[in-house]
């Protein structure tokens, strides 16, 4: 590789003391530490909201293998060949979309899942890594800021599946994947005009998106975000047990398995997306603290990535995944505690669930590799 | 582009990421804030819903045994469980269902036909009032989803014989009707009040402690005896089913202390089986329902002649030519007859009509209405038994001539069987009225208050006159009972259907048959009244119908009471 070869120009004493042998296995060491740490403390999490159900931990248990796997593998492909593979995998995760509604399968009323015969799969999902894996490719090979053309060409990029998602329904997945893929040309550059002639758009479109785009249900959950205590059994059920649970834990919570709200069924979703409350009702407010903590710094230790990356692209992609990693972790915490409408996220690497947390890995592992695959003679 | 060269505006835009995430972060930190240490902020109602799992429950006391005056029990509360399936999470092998379905007693398939009906419940009843003893089988199978809740079921081991008088309970064994209801409250005794935590489907985890001490439901001791009971209601059913009549019933009275040793109505149901609990088989009749007494009330025209002075023992009426007429109405004896001069006595042997009617109209009218006042037409008996009749004696100061003739044999009022057999008591006791009470005083004496409604000579000698009944002669033989003197009085009315005794043709509507009387003659303990409602074949008259049974039920009365027999008066 690159970066092998220029070290050894460089003479072997002096530089072997440099490189760790993390760096020689692509590892970035403070990322793993904060994702072990954060992952771990999901399972202790999970394994209460769940009933202290043994069976369920063991199946998690080996997701997050599969998903650290799967990361490690990620941290070994140089940045440029899935620079050279992402329009592949776009044209495919865009396909698999159009197939959805075709051939999908349903659950809940949704219909989001293919079946591949050996595994569902959703392709929404994968759409969260490679849309701005392919803006940022798509944008990094000219000259930014980019120009008007090419700006417009990356959005109908991002809005085309997003549609296609919010069809489904699905409407967390899709403003996660908008708000990543703007990202990505935020941070290409694009004038402080557009930006603001986008925001005023967006603005008079949100009553047709209203109108049109919403189903009834979603637009049910935006009321009751507005007013959760006017149906209290119903509709705001959801938040209101989230916000007694989330204040009943107090400084210091009522202990790991001890939590009333969780333990006695009164929160819904109490191991998918409502683990937060959990959280909060048993581990109180310096659990929390310490939860944000952990997502500070993953989130610190990716935009330090994006900082120091070297090309275009690599500090597009990083920057990307960080602020997808970060929206995910924003909305849900905002959705549990009230402040956001209820939208249907997990909390990354805490619910339980496989999907996100593998294509949020695979993430990770891109970001590793990033960080992992810099020419170093440039420090 | 390299990294090294950070122009302005990418300052600024890094700036406004870390600005952006800076606000997201002390949004979401800030709310954690107000949620933990000032919820009632965020909503008014949230500090009242932290403890929403903890929650009261009501431990309903076991409700109290009926017992007879002897102690033996007439209803009981066994505890019994229903029998619940959530259908999410059962999940029982086809084998484990029939085995399930056997134990609750029911056909193959009737399982999963009962639960594809409801399958998006959590909660299915599948059987209620289950034993103790078949819940535990159940619980052995372990079987998930399979609850069982507490319940409790009333057993009524007499049956038919008591139904309408016990009355019965509904599911949460509260009284309806008869003594259950009236007495509801001794028996029911006051649930425990714990607290309790809660799931989210309110369903109670734990206990964490008392609140309020409950008290036992606390046990009813009647003056009823379970063997007279059966004997009445087997003679009555008997004696309806040999004439064919419609209803009757039966009330025996201790006449010493006023407690009804059996009360029997008849048609009954089986109180055990709720699907039975409807229509007019619940009522019990001797107390519910009305009827002119018709000659019973002879004894205390008699009686308020003698008490008025206008008559003695010796005065003999003339009631030929055995018809009496009073304005438009002519009064007849039955089928009739002409008794010519007669005494007092033969006057209530024979039932005369006539000559009631003109000892009444010897006297002034408050002076009869004075007698069947004391003697409680028209008031409530003292009983407390729901949905008790007071029957009707109109004001003296507003009875025409026609009135006064025709209430001395017992038209134109209304009592219920109790009330008759309680102003029987007055002529039994003496003289002396004192209110009914279904409850086993140990003492001896109910505590009610007692009056005086004739003299004691004259209670004796309308007694005297009434033992006639029952000899040669009399109207009811076959009321006569082995080796005691019995004194009583038959009853043949005419049913009142729609304002009206008779039809066009002046063939009565129908007849209701009584007899009242009591044993011994000589100083009383026992006072039964027979009531039988339009008898059709076998006779029709008190005397035919209503004596046999009053011979029966006074019989094994006197005889469960421990009475010993009298020799036959001489002469």
């Amino acid at each position: 590789m690159s970066s092998h070869s220029a070290l050894d120009s460089r003479g072997v004493d002096h530089t072997r003391r440099k490189i760790s042998l993390a760096f020689r296995l692509h590892i970035d060491i403070p990322l793993l530490a904060g994702l072990l740490l954060l992952t771990t403390f999901g399972l202790l999490v999970l394994y209460s909201a769940g009933g202290e159900d043994p069976e369920m931990l063991t199946r998690q248990i080996t997701r997050v293998a599969v998903a650290f796997t799967v990361l490690f593998v990620a941290a070994q492909i140089p940045p440029h060949w899935l620079k050279i593979i992402t329009f592949w995998l776009f044209m495919i995760g865009l396909l698999m979309l159009i197939a959805v509604p075709l051939a999908g399968e349903s659950h809940k009323g949704a219909q989001r899942w293919l079946n591949l015969g050996v595994f569902l799969i959703q392709p929404s999902e994968m759409m969260k890594l490679i849309i701005p894996m392919m803006v940022a490719a798509y944008l990094s090979e000219h000259h930014l800021p980019p120009e008007p053309k090419r700006l417009l060409a990356a959005t109908a990029l991002i809005i085309f599946p997003v549609l296609l998602i919010a069809k489904q329904p699905d409407l967390g997945t899709s403003i996660l994947i908008a708000s990543s893929g703007f990202f990505v040309l935020f941070l290409a550059g694009i004038s402080w005009r557009i930006i603001a002639g986008l925001a005023a758009s967006a603005a008079a479109l949100l009553p047709l998106f209203w109108i049109y785009l919403m189903k009834p249900y979603q637009q049910q959950r935006v009321l009751t975000f507005l007013d959760p205590e006017s149906d209290p059994r119903g509709s705001g059920y959801h938040i209101i047990q989230s916000k007694i649970a989330i204040g009943s834990g107090g400084g210091f919570g009522k202990g790991w398995l001890n939590g009333t709200q969780s333990q006695l069924e009164f929160l819904p979703e109490r191991h998918t997306d409502f683990i937060f409350a959990v959280l909060a009702e048993e581990f109180g407010f310096w659990g929390v603290l310490i939860l944000f903590s952990l997502y500070l710094f993953i989130i610190f230790r990716g935009l330090t990535i994006a900082i120091q990356a070297q090309e275009t692209y690599t500090r597009l992609l990083a920057g990307g995944i960080t602020m997808i990693f970060f929206t995910y972790f924003f909305v849900n915490v905002g959705m549990v505690s009230g402040l956001l409408p209820v939208v249907g996220l997990p909390l990354p690497m805490v619910s339980y669930g496989g999907t996100s947390m593998v294509t949020l890995m695979a993430a990770f592992g891109i970001l590793m590799s990033i960080q992992t695959h810099r020419r170093l003679l440039d420090q | 582009m390299s990294s090294h060269t950070i122009t302005g505006d990418t300052l600024v835009r890094r700036i406004l990421v870390g600005g952006v995430l800076f606000l997201a972060l002390t949004a979401v930190v800030w709310r954690a804030v107000t949620l933990h240490l000032f919820p009632e902020e965020v909503s008014a109602r949230l500090p009242s819903r932290v403890n929403q799992h903890i929650g009261e429950m009501l431990i309903p006391a076991r409700r109290g045994e009926i017992v007879d005056r002897n102690g033996a029990v007439l209803a009981l509360s066994t505890p019994v469980v229903t029998v619940g399936c959530n259908p999410q999470e059962f999940t029982a092998s086809s084998e484990q269902r029939s085995k399930l379905e056997s134990l609750l007693g029911e056909q193959r398939g009737w399982l999963d036909h009962k639960l594809s009906r409801y399958t998006s419940r959590k909660y299915i009843p599948l059987k209620r009032q289950v034993a103790p003893y078949t819940q535990k089988q159940i619980a052995a199978l372990g079987l998930d989803g399979i609850e069982f809740r507490r319940g409790v079921r009333r057993y009524y081991p007499e049956g038919e014989a008591m139904a309408s008088f016990l009355g019965f309970t509904n599911q949460i064994d509260e009284g309806q009707e008869g003594i259950e209801l009236a007495y509801d409250e001794w028996l029911n005794g006051s649930p425990e009040r714990v607290s309790v935590v809660r799931d989210a489907s309110r369903k109670a985890i734990e206990t964490l402690g008392l609140i309020e001490r409950g008290e036992q439901g606390r046990r009813l001791h009647l003056s009823l005896d379970r063997r007279l009971q059966f004997l009445a209601y087997r003679s009555l059913s008997m004696a309806i089913k040999g004439h064919e009549a419609s209803s009757g019933s039966v009330v025996v009275l201790d006449s010493d202390h006023g407690e009804v040793l059996a009360m029997v109505s008849l048609p009954s149901f089986n109180p055990n089986d709720p699907v039975q609990r409807r229509g007019g088989a619940l009522r019990n009749r001797a107390v519910t329902d009305l009827l002119e007494p018709g000659s019973t009330m002879k004894p205390f025209t008699v009686a308020a002649a003698l008490e008025s002075g206008v008559v003695t023992e010796k005065t003999i009426i003339d009631t030929s030519p055995g018809t009496l007429r009073i304005g438009s109405k002519t009064i007849r004896e039955f089928r009739n007859h002409n008794y010519k001069e007669i005494d007092l006595a033969t006057l209530i042997r024979k039932s005369s009509n006539v000559g009631a009617a003109k000892v009444a109209l010897m006297m002034r009218p408050r002076q009869l209405w004075r007698v069947l006042d004391l003697a409680g037409v028209g008031e409530p008996t003292g009983s407390d038994f729901p949905g008790e009749g007071t029957g009707v004696l109109r004001d003296h100061a507003r009875w025409r001539k026609v009135e006064q003739a025709t209430l001395s044999y017992g038209y134109g009022l209304n009592m219920t069987p109790l009330q008759l057999a309680r102003a029987y008591l007055a002529i039994a006791e003496d003289g002396v009225l004192r209110p009914i009470s279904f409850l086993r005083h140990p003492q001896g004496d109910n505590g009610g208050e007692k009056r005086r409604v004739f003299s004691v000579e004259t209670a004796q000698q309308v007694r005297a006159m009434m033992e006639g009944v029952t000899q040669e002669g009399g109207t009811a033989r076959k009321a006569r009972v082995k080796q005691y003197r019995v004194a009583g009085k038959t009853g043949t009315v005419d049913k009142l259907v729609g304002g009206r005794y008779a039809d066009k043709e002046g063939k009565p509507f129908g007849h209701t048959a009584l007899f009242a009387g009591m044993a011994p003659a000589g100083s009383p303990r026992i006072v039964v009244v027979v009531v039988v409602d339009d008898p059709k074949s076998g006779g029709y008259t008190g005397g035919a119908v209503a004596a046999p049974v009053f011979a029966e039920v006074m019989d094994g009365a006197l005889r469960v009471m421990g009475i010993s027999p009298q020799p036959p008066q001489q002469g």
